[in-house]
């Protein structure tokens, strides 16, 4: 049984597509052992095929009745792409760089791609880790009992000693986030970053981000800006919520951003460059109340008034981002200007 | 292999193209029980370790039919995809021993090779498997067949085709999902292509007696799943056969196990298989799918295949004692209860409905099945006579939509 659930907020309209996230995770977690095809981090471009291709048409997670869905095993080759190197020695001679292999996708492969035409391109960054979802479809789907959901904070874990490697996980998975390791012969996945935040660290992606576009902290702690963000305002949505997993990823959507032109090349008033419609196929119908909240704060903030929201979403202390702890010791350690304080340091109170 | 071993094995090579109504059943052994023995055959030398092996041709194989695992569902769509397709397997057996040790050689149908590579992420092995109950003899029900139970354990001895070889796994089970690594006193495998590529043998070897298994014995029971890497089968996914006996003629048979064993299996012993599906039909068809016979998944095991798998006491226990013989599953969290009442941020519960049996504060187990032992036992028979014809056409007709 979960007693608390840590959460993370994503803000869309911050992310600027840099990818520290993605090496952040990598660099800490998945540089080796059957792991290079594995971003348990990365940020997509939508609308694009994303990391898996097409991982939305895999199947999984539960159907409107509430029973699990099936899924498939997504193929290296054509749906992962297989990682590649450059020629870059014969590049330090003179020769052009070049792809070694025959390069079909990644994690970013169709990254800045997006949809429309000049001058109504657009198109906008997706980060995606782990939901850690209340209702999890990778531990419905193991046969084995293999995955778990950590009681103290949600994180949604494997038992490397339990796994024996079947991959029902991640058929099941909607999101397409637990990944198969066959070198060592066991499914693996984002841990949250559980040993960081065991000593008051946010999880590298969080702490790394150099748009602010992540806040982390416990749904349960209402001083949280993750609290505030999800349940107060209501402004941060679950990604495909009809998944029915019930995840604890949560996303400030995107404004509509600047209006369309037309063909002289004049602006279209009220026209929206991010079509709602599309937003509400990846975050459903709230989107609409989120975006009206967002642009209604905007306008008050235009006319001089405050806005508690817009102060938080822009994040001008990176410590406030951040609020972790323990059921034993909810004192909700901050970051310091210079990195993180340790949980058992006086300074952490 | 020796020219004194020769009539003997001619001899055993008849017995078994023999109809089995026209055999002779060895000495105290139920007549009832001659379809279920595979014969080990006695070696003057060391049981070999190669699957290829003349020793191993010379022996005549005795054909067992595996079906495709249906009773719980796996949420995979290509797996799935195939499993509705898949048609019961023949899985050939030979057995020997020195005296020693115990060699179990399967030979099966697979036309594709597949074996798991460093890389790939979407490859599934080839592989094989032989099961024993973990304690034998009489007063020892027979453990669920799917991996057991868990008032009843078994020994699994398992092997998966790889890049570079097989890799072998000795295990306990106590129900699905609770599958093991155990030492179980070791285990030489090896898996080979047949030089025509249709199909794998695969070989498993152990001693006699070690690692808290002893069999020793004039009967021991075994069953044998294989795997199809190339239709995305694991875990689960599989084809498996029903318990069957390996006959140890250089020991001593216990009668009354061999008795024990026997129930249900004589022919017209069970009673009326049409009046047993009309039973089954009316009832238990409620909450069981079998065949075009659809219940709401999940509900509970699905009995399209049973009558290959399940023994007949099985059958029996499950319908008169069903808290006696519960299968641990995994997980109940595949049914969400989306009726529930959700404060805000809380997990679905999972849905009461699809649970298979409940844990009592205690720890005690009940299973959902209704317990069914005021039936009339001929009633109880019947259904187990038809229960034990379901899954038993070659291809297609048990198989699942």
């Amino acid at each position: 049984m979960t007693t608390r659930q840590l959460a993370m907020v994503m803000d869309l309209n911050k992310c600027i597509g840099c990818q520290t996230c993605t090496v952040a995770c990598k660099t800490q977690w998945t540089q080796r052992n059957g792991r290079d095809y594995m971003y348990w981090n990365h940020v997509e471009t939508r609308p694009g095929d994303g990391y898996p291709k097409g991982w939305e048409a895999l199947g999984g997670g539960f159907d409107p009745s509430g029973a699990l869905q099936d899924g498939a095993v997504p193929a290296r080759a054509s749906e992962y792409g297989i990682p590649w190197d450059y020629n870059l020695d014969e590049a330090a001679f003179g020769a052009e760089v070049r792809p070694q292999g025959q390069p079909t996708h990644g994690p970013n492969w169709d990254e800045d791609r997006g949809a429309g035409e000049f001058p109504n391109a657009w198109f906008f960054y997706l980060p995606r880790i782990c939901n850690h979802c209340a209702s999890p479809a990778c531990l419905a789907a193991c046969p084995r009992g293999a995955i778990y959901k950590r009681a103290e904070d949600g994180v949604v874990l494997v038992d490397k000693t339990r796994c024996e490697g079947h991959r029902y996980c991640v058929a099941a998975c909607p999101y397409k986030k637990v990944y198969a390791n066959p070198t060592l012969g066991y499914s693996e996945k984002c841990i949250l970053c559980f040993p960081r935040v065991e000593q008051g660290l946010p999880p590298a992606c969080a702490q790394q981000c150099v748009g602010r576009m992540r806040w982390v902290g416990y749904l349960d702690d209402e001083a949280s800006q993750v609290f505030q963000l999800v349940r107060r305002f209501e402004v941060a949505l679950p990604l495909h919520p009809e998944y029915g997993t019930q995840p604890n990823v949560f996303y400030v959507p995107p404004l509509p951003g600047p209006p369309r032109f037309d063909a002289q090349g004049r602006p279209v008033a009220g026209s929206e460059r991010i079509p709602t419609k599309y937003l509400e196929t990846l975050f459903g119908p709230a989107v609409k109340k989120a975006l009206a909240t967002l642009q209604g704060e905007l306008a008050r903030r235009r006319k001089g008034e405050p806005s508690e929201l817009l102060d938080t979403l822009i994040a001008f202390r990176q410590a406030d981002m951040f609020r972790l702890g323990t059921p034993t010791r909810p004192g909700l350690v901050q970051l310091g200007r210079r990195g993180a304080k340790s949980m058992d340091s006086g300074e952490a109170r | 292999m020796t020219a004194r071993d020769l009539p003997r094995r001619v001899a055993l090579a008849l017995a078994l193209v023999l109809p089995a109504a026209a055999t002779a059943a060895p000495q105290g052994i139920p007549p009832a029980l001659t379809t279920e023995i595979v014969e080990v055959a006695d070696l003057a030398g060391p049981v070999p370790t190669d699957p290829a092996s003349p020793a191993w041709n010379a022996l005549p194989p005795a054909a067992l039919v595996a079906a495709p695992q249906v009773s719980i569902r796996l949420p995979d769509a290509q797996a799935n995809a195939a499993l509705a397709k898949a048609a019961n397997r023949t899985v050939r057996v030979r057995a020997a021993t020195d005296g020693t040790s115990l060699g179990v050689l399967l030979e099966w149908p697979d036309p594709t090779e597949d074996r798991t590579t460093p890389d790939g992420v979407e490859v599934f092995g080839d592989a094989a498997a032989l099961q024993l109950p973990l304690e034998l003899g009489a007063g020892k029900r027979l453990p669920y067949v799917g991996m057991g139970d868990e008032r009843a354990r078994v020994a699994v001895f398992l092997q998966r085709a790889t890049s570079t070889g097989t890799v072998a796994r000795q295990a306990i089970g106590a129900g699905f999902g609770t599958l093991a690594r155990a030492d179980l006193g070791g285990l030489t495998v090896a898996m080979r292509r047949d030089p025509a590529g249709k199909g794998w043998r695969a070989l498993f070897v152990r001693p006699l007696a070690a690692g808290g298994l002893d069999l020793r014995r004039g009967i021991v029971p075994f069953a044998v799943a294989v795997w199809d890497g190339s239709a995305k089968e694991r875990a689960g996914n599989k084809a498996l056969t029903g318990w069957k006996l390996l006959r140890l003629a250089r020991f001593p048979l216990d009668a009354a196990y061999a008795a024990e064993l026997a129930w249900g299996l004589a022919p017209g012993e069970l009673g009326d298989a049409r009046k047993g599906k009309e039973l089954f039909e009316a009832t238990c068809t409620a909450c069981h799918s079998a065949g075009e016979l659809r219940a709401a998944p999940g509900l509970a095991p699905d009995l399209s295949r049973i009558g290959v798998i399940a023994s007949p006491a099985y059958l029996r226990d499950s319908i008169v004692l069903p808290s006696e013989v519960i299968v641990p599953t995994p997980n109940p969290a595949q049914h969400q209860d989306r009726a529930a009442k959700l404060a805000r941020g809380a997990a679905w519960p999972d849905d009461d409905g699809y649970v298979w049996y409940r844990v009592e504060p205690d720890g005690k187990k009940t299973s959902t099945m209704p317990d069914f032992s005021s039936l009339p036992k001929e009633d109880v028979q019947a259904i187990v006579a038809h229960l034990r014809t379901l899954g038993q056409a070659p291809s297609g007709s048990g198989g699942t939509p």
